[in-house]
């Protein structure tokens, strides 16, 4: 078991029925984002991927024409897990969708189970009818333990919802999710890289259009000044609180030797050894996708990173 | 028990026994040398690698989240193995004496197995399977590929796949699942558990499998297209999603449809109106009182826990019951199943609801005519009765007169399954 699918990320997507999960797996499953995405499907009814776009057919397994894998939970998470981990060199990464009603914390636990690498805990919800599902008799506890344990809420369907829902949905995201970061979305339209991270560190930004950078801000960060372990804390702490997605090279003080790996999903962060620098010059170089005004850019000495219409102020929700 | 039971009778090969839960196991040291298990691997959050005293050497046990990424290298036995194992797994049956049992949740795989081994002629007794509601769109897609309709959409002509036996085998109606189990603290109850849930919440309930919303869809298709359901619920609240979801799908009791709440243990006294109301029959697990009914208690309070599959109470409601032993939950063994109906004692030796206790007739009638009503054949099994099938067993004493004390010893002379004897004791 040991050295299979050690690198590969999972993301765990969840949400309550019509909070856009379906929407946005069929993005994924048929988007051109050049990532081979295994997807494990976990709820009842099927996916309605277009027949077309579907190159082979093997029990509960779809392969997908962009290199994209859908698989059912049917008999098991685990089960289907186990069948991504044996096919992980032609993967990039695993999406799982959780049933409705399911927990992601222990969802969670079952994937390190694997030894796999939880790269995030992404919670959509539909933003008219939140507080209707959290009053539910039946799932509104659920519900509630479903956003407390994500990493990043999407708040979906914001052309359907009116003022007056909108800012019950604010008020019950910041009783049951206080300090959770919030996306704004319309049908699920979400940028990959918030999803699935940004391709590589350094310099390069994946470009979106934008409509998204309306609402996404990318920023780096750069010190060539090596910083301690404690204030690579107090950086996270930073991003953790205005950035959805975070990755780059840190330049520890007590270890300027070694490349350490800085990654964040929301509110989950990790920093770990990452090999040595080689040929890169050592410096902390962070990427972020952020909600941050221009304001924080000078606190943050942040640096815009494209330019021209991505510094547009955005609300955060 | 460790990797040291095991070793000295398998040293070669790897064995993996598996605790009934299914929420663990043991090893032994080949079986976690192929799981890449050794004193160098870390326990895993949430999961438990028992350790040998005064080292690091695993002892074999796995919990948890160590135990369930096994499955990702574990063989699974061929259908030519599974085929020549359909005769040894039948004769846990005929030799206590059943003739008809139930598959309780058929997997799409499991079902074309099924249709194998019968068409094989295989089948010794007869085998009403359960298709898993997760597994219908699959089997759509096979069955009926030209069928245009939503995930979950029937098409029309569905029922008439169910109700008839070919070679022994037979749909009975659809397996729906709403919550788990009220021992792994993983059912739905609407008051709080008094011990917390599995890791320590405070004000637990557990939870619900589907959302609501899910399971009216559902069963307002099965209603609609007349398939017959069997919903595993054992909280109260898992129960009244069961009712919601018949109720808003317009079942009714005058319909004669039998929807099967499986277990239906952690009732309340207003639910077995509803039942009436809707015409739905529990399927009991008595044996709970027996295995888990301590555990219960400490967990639900004794007056809920005594309230578990409440036979004597439905019975004064005029309603129709089974019961069941979940094998191999519980031991394949109708006496026993018949013995926690009547005593309903713990094992610590509390009479758990002394007043849903209920008499031996109507204990054997809970596995034998009652159930034959759920599965629509009570016109030819489940009494002695001319024009009847010789489904038969011979006992080596009257069950409805010993002591129910001494009914587990009670003995099976000989087995028939129409008319032909399928097992016969060893003289």
């Amino acid at each position: 078991m040991e050295g299979t699918g050690m690198t590969l990320p999972v993301t765990i997507l969840g949400g309550y029925l019509g909070a856009g999960k379906t929407t946005l797996l069929n993005r994924i499953l048929t988007g051109d984002h050049g990532q081979r995405i295994g997807v494990i499907v976990n709820d009842f009814g099927a996916l309605n991927v277009d027949a077309r776009l579907i190159v082979a057919h093997d029990g509960d397994t779809v392969s997908l024409a962009n290199g994209c894998v859908c698989c059912s939970a049917a008999d098991g998470t685990g089960e289907a897990l186990a069948g991504f981990i044996r096919r992980a060199d032609r993967l990039d990464r695993i999406v799982i969708e959780m049933s409705g009603v399911a927990e992601p914390a222990r969802l969670a636990q079952n994937v390190a189970a694997f030894r796999l690498n939880v790269d995030g805990v992404i919670v959509l919800v539909d933003a008219e009818q939140l507080p209707s599902q959290l009053a539910n008799r039946y799932v509104g506890r659920t519900v509630a333990r479903c956003l407390s344990q994500a990493d990043l809420i999407v708040v979906n369907k914001l052309d359907l919802a009116p003022p007056e829902a909108l800012a019950e949905t604010g008020a019950a995201l910041d009783r049951h999710a206080p300090g959770t970061l919030r996306l704004r979305s319309v049908q699920a339209d979400i940028p990959m890289a918030v999803l699935f991270g940004l391709e590589r560190v350094g310099s390069e930004v994946p470009a979106w259009d934008t409509d998204h950078a309306a609402l996404h801000v990318t920023w780096i960060r750069e010190n060539s000044a090596p910083m301690s372990r404690v204030e690579a804390e107090e950086m996270a702490a930073d991003l953790v609180a205005r950035a959805v997605r975070a990755k780059g090279h840190v330049l520890l003080s007590e270890a300027p030797d070694q490349r350490h790996l800085y990654q964040q999903v929301g509110r989950r962060w990790t920093l770990v050894p990452d090999g040595s620098w080689g040929a890169e010059r050592a410096a902390t170089r962070i990427v972020a996708i952020g909600i941050a005004s221009p304001a924080d850019r000078s606190t943050y000495n942040l640096v815009s990173a494209g330019g021209a219409p991505k510094d547009r102020q955005t609300q955060p929700f | 028990m460790t990797r040291d039971d095991l070793d000295p009778h398998f040293p070669d090969n790897p064995v993996m026994l598996i605790h009934v839960s299914n929420h663990g196991c043991v090893l032994n040291s080949v079986g976690l040398a192929i799981a890449g298990i050794d004193a160098s691997t870390p326990t895993p959050d949430g999961g438990l690698i028992m350790r040998r005293e005064g080292s690091n050497e695993p002892a074999g046990l796995l919990m948890e989240t160590a135990f369930l990424p096994l499955f990702a290298n574990m063989p699974k036995p061929g259908e030519a193995d599974l085929l020549a194992l359909m005769e040894k797994a039948q004769e846990i049956y005929t030799s206590r004496g059943v003739t008809t049992a139930q598959e309780g949740a058929t997997h799409k795989p499991d079902l074309e197995f099924l249709m194998r081994a019968a068409d094989e002629g295989r089948l010794v007794i007869d085998v009403v399977s359960l298709p898993m509601v997760l597994d219908v769109p699959a089997l759509i897609r096979e069955y009926a590929p030209d069928f245009q309709g939503g995930p979950m959409e029937l098409p029309d002509t569905t029922a008439q796949a169910f109700g008839t036996y070919r070679n022994r085998l037979k749909l009975g109606g659809v397996k729906l699942f709403v919550d788990g189990s009220p021992q792994g603290k993983t059912a739905f109850w609407t008051e709080p558990l008094l011990t917390g849930g599995p890791a320590g919440e405070a004000d637990y309930v557990g939870f619900p499998l589907f959302p609501p919303e899910a399971v009216n869809a559902v069963m307002a298709e099965f209603v609609k297209k007349g398939i017959q359901t069997y919903t595993h619920a054992n909280g109260d609240a898992a129960i009244d999603m069961v009712i919601d979801g018949l109720r808003q799908g317009g079942a009714v009791s005058a319909d004669d449809r039998r929807d099967v709440v499986i277990h239906s243990q952690f009732m309340r006294p207003d639910q077995l109106d509803a039942y009436v109301e809707l015409g739905i029959s529990p399927s009991f697990f008595t044996g709970h009182t027996f295995f888990w009914g301590d555990v219960h208690i400490e967990n639900v309070g004794l007056e809920r826990a005594s309230f578990i599959s409440p036979m004597a109470a439905a019975k004064a409601k005029g309603i129709r019951f089974g019961n069941h032993s979940d094998f191999s939950v519980t031991p394949m063994d109708p006496m026993l199943m018949m013995q926690s109906a009547i005593l309903r004692t713990t094992r610590s030796g509390v009479v758990l609801g002394p007043d849903q206790r209920v008499d031996a007739l109507t204990a054997l009638r809970a596995l034998t005519i009652d159930v034959a009503w759920h599965y629509h054949e009570e016109d030819t099994k489940g009494s002695i009765a001319p024009g009847k099938l010789a489904d038969l067993v011979i006992l080596d004493r009257n069950p409805i007169t010993t002591d129910p004390a001494a009914l587990l010893e009670i003995q099976v002379l000989e087995t028939y399954k129409e008319g032909v004897s399928v097992w016969k004791a060893p003289a």
